[in-house]
């Protein structure tokens, strides 16, 4: 049986040294709420060596921009990374969007620092904690993002 | 004091949403590891996928009148 798609791009970052958070629904439901999302969003560190590592972890999964029209030339390596900031990708494992800086937040440092640590498919990884989400979701202000936010309020009340 | 009265409808909004949330389904949710959770995610998604492809390939209630169906 093939590894649950999630597993593949977590599998693919942590065995290639990417240093990430995982923010957005995919973290959002491991706080603790269940909902949809269809995307993994992760924020990166965009030092040099954190940008050759993620080039080299999302390659075998064939990256390319998500939206674009078929064909358009499309390379993720480390000139790309470096030009860019954030991607929303489409790869052979599922979505991906690759966030250097995220609004309401800021960069990996800012991530990194309000991430809990969950140990899961065999590695411990950083999630962003429910103080992040809220952040980023009250920056973001979109319908959905107050759904998220009341419930992001539950769980802290449960959690005391 | 602009901004004071925009935080306050704000979080009146978020209050709103709280509301509706279905409290019992969360505490089943947060019994669950992490891991458990990303895979029921997970399967949720499959379920996604497959409604995408059903959906592409479903029959209109209409259709289905004129067809005898």
């Amino acid at each position: 049986m093939q590894p649950p798609f999630l597993q593949k791009l977590v599998d693919a970052l942590v065995s290639s040294r990417v240093r990430f958070v995982i923010i957005g629904g995919v973290a959002l439901n491991i706080q603790g709420h269940a909902r949809a999302t269809e995307d993994f969003d992760v924020c990166y560190a965009r030092d040099r060596e954190n940008l050759v590592n993620l080039a080299a972890a999302l390659a075998p999964l064939n990256p390319r921009l998500r939206g674009a029209p078929a064909g358009l030339p499309f390379v993720l390596d480390v000139p790309t990374l470096r030009a860019g900031l954030n991607f929303t990708l489409s790869t052979d494992a599922g979505a991906i969007d690759l966030l250097g800086e995220v609004t309401g937040l800021g960069g990996y440092a800012a991530a990194d620092a309000l991430a809990d640590e969950f140990e899961f498919f065999g590695h411990k990884l950083l999630v962003l904690n429910l103080d992040g989400l809220e952040r980023t979701k009250k920056a973001a202000g979109r319908p959905k993002d107050l759904v998220d936010l009341g419930s992001i309020a539950e769980l802290k009340k449960r959690r005391g | 004091m602009k901004r004071a009265a925009e935080r306050d409808s704000f979080e009146v909004l978020t209050e709103l949403f709280a509301r509706d949330i279905d409290g019992a389904l969360m505490d089943e949710n947060l019994k669950l590891t992490p891991e458990q959770r990303l895979l029921k995610l997970e399967a949720m998604m499959r379920f996604g996928e497959e409604a995408r492809r059903a959906r592409a390939a479903a029959v209109p209630a209409e259709a289905r009148r004129r067809s005898g169906q």
